[in-house]
């Protein structure tokens, strides 16, 4: 007996991503002087990634500025406009959750 | 760098990958965060556990992710798979129980046969794509919905009720994959009027909701498998529902609009009348509110109110709608003095209050920063559940007696409400 995958069969490999990681230079990150963190308003989300942060900036002796974006809610994206943003000018950003 | 607790690590890397940024690099802190004061977090070493973690991440080698996760829909891949199965019942079910596929329940198997006379029913090519389903986000074709179709049982009058749905929590404004990964139980309901509804024998009467009606139960149903099979939203995996709730092996009724005193949802929501239309909402959970004495209207919104408004109802917190399903007797209650369903909305909504006072320092923050449009449901020493009366969704269906149904939506979410036929 025949029958259909119902998993469409075509999973993500059958699209085209246009999203790709690709490795570069370490230095690269901390030539940048600006730190990005996304906060998703889950409750203690704001404690956990400043102090995540400060550490951070403290452990490889970087000293960026940080920016911000504070979600209303876990449940929605950060603004298309907020991530280029990051993606322009920060050497890292930090996505960040607390559950 | 993605920062996330052990419990969502899995999802983190499916999510990843499905938008093509397989090996973005994940920090994992333990589980849980929010249920510990801050003292007993920095006491746990939460922060220096991440802190290392980043570290250890750059040394192995610093990454960059480019574009927008946005995938362009390929032509035909390899959509239409199809398996060679022994035939008999027992090696069908042994079939799916291998592949971890359905809901629990035995279902139908998805011939070739059986597949086209839904596609038929659909009035679409099967290749028409509807859209991409999260958290995998697979492309979703009308041949995948009547596949799935197949497997719960679906009758094909019922077909484009089902492919309407599907359009509507595919529409951002949705935000379908809020509701497919969330620890929240929330799961989709569909409301359908007009000429279709009839026509593929949905139940707008006694027990609507309950078991017994076939078009509600697999329409309910297809939805559901679509959600797991091809948004790959099973439970404990990608779907992170804490429990879940029953109304996720399918929900979808039809408004009893020969009893309603007032207009149908769909025509409230800017439809002509006489529309076949399906509105899809995410309800967290649905509450029966009990009122056989009230004989007044004031005193029905009153009572009504209060099972709208209580600490937990998940719009208090986080925004979002909330479906009221009269039954019958309580809308001609309201109806003797009640002309508008706008009328009807505004009068539910300022009295569907909780005192502020009800609020922790730290609750009342939350709360403001997640209702981002409270500015009206905020003042004073009382706190609307709802930001604006329009939040209310109201609608008339069930048989007999004084039993009206609540349903709260998952905040960031908002009901769509789309027409059956061709877009």
């Amino acid at each position: 007996m025949e029958i259909y995958d119902p998993t469409g069969g075509s999973p993500v490999a059958g699209a085209e991503a246009s999203a790709h990681v690709s490795d570069v230079d370490p230095n690269a990150v901390l030539s940048r002087k600006r730190l990005g963190v996304i906060e998703n308003g889950n409750a203690n989300a704001d404690f956990v990634l400043e102090r995540l942060a400060d550490g951070l900036v403290g452990a490889l002796g970087w000293d960026p500025e940080i920016s911000w974006v504070r979600k209303p809610s876990a449940s929605v994206g950060a603004s298309s406009d907020d991530i280029e943003r990051l993606a322009r000018t920060c050497g890292l950003v930090l996505a960040g959750t607390a559950d | 760098m993605l920062v996330c607790t052990e419990p969502f690590e899995a999802l983190a890397a499916v999510q990843a990958s499905a938008l093509g940024a397989d090996g973005l690099r994940t920090v994992v802190l333990p589980h849980p965060l929010r249920t510990f004061s801050h003292d007993e977090l920095v006491s746990r070493g939460v922060a220096e556990t991440g802190v290392a973690q980043v570290v250890e991440l750059l040394e192995r080698g610093a990454f960059t992710m480019s574009g927008d996760g946005q995938k362009e829909v390929a032509d035909a891949g390899n959509a239409g798979a199809t398996w060679e199965v022994e035939p008999g019942w027992d090696s069908w079910m042994q079939f799916i129980d291998e592949r971890r596929w359905g809901d629990g329940f035995p279902m139908v198997e998805p011939t070739r046969e059986r597949v086209a006379e839904l596609v038929r029913a659909s009035g679409c090519s099967g290749d028409e794509v509807v859209g991409r389903v999260p958290p995998l986000w697979r492309v979703l074709r009308i041949r995948d919905v009547a596949v799935n179709g197949v497997l719960a049982g679906l009758p094909p009058a019922g077909m484009p009720v089902v492919v309407a749905a599907m359009r509507g929590l595919l529409d951002d404004a949705f935000n379908l994959h809020a509701v497919q990964a969330t620890t929240n139980p929330a799961a989709p309901i569909v409301v359908a009027c007009g000429p279709a509804a009839v026509e593929c024998g949905m139940e707008s009467g006694y027990g609507c909701l309950g078991p017994g009606w076939r078009a509600n139960a697999t329409i309910g149903r297809t939805i559901r498998l679509v959600l797991l099979h091809v948004g790959g939203a099973r439970p404990g995996e990608l779907d992170r529902a804490t429990m879940g709730q029953p109304a996720k092996f399918g929900l979808a009724f039809a408004e009893a609009e020969d009893r309603s005193p007032w207009p149908n949802l769909a025509t409230d929501r800017g439809l002509s009348p006489g529309t076949s239309a399906v509105t899809t909402m995410a309800v967290c959970c649905l509450v029966n509110h009990l009122d056989n004495s009230s004989t007044r209207p004031a005193d029905l919104l009153d009572g009504m109110a209060r099972s709208l408004a209580y600490y937990g109802a998940n719009p208090l917190h986080t925004g979002g709608e909330t479906l009221v399903i009269l039954s019958p007797e309580h809308a001609e209650i309201l109806a003797r003095e009640i002309e508008t369903k706008e009328e009807l909305r505004s009068r539910l909504w300022e009295r569907a209050v909780v005192p502020r006072s009800d609020f922790t320092d730290e609750a009342l923050k939350l709360m403001l920063r997640r209702r981002v449009r409270h500015e009206a449901a905020v003042s004073g020493a009382e706190v609307h559940v709802l930001d604006q009366p329009d939040d209310l969704l109201v609608v008339v269906a069930g048989g007999d007696g004084l039993h009206t149904m609540i349903c709260p939506s998952l905040g960031p979410t908002r009901a769509v409400t789309t027409v059956v036929g061709p877009p």
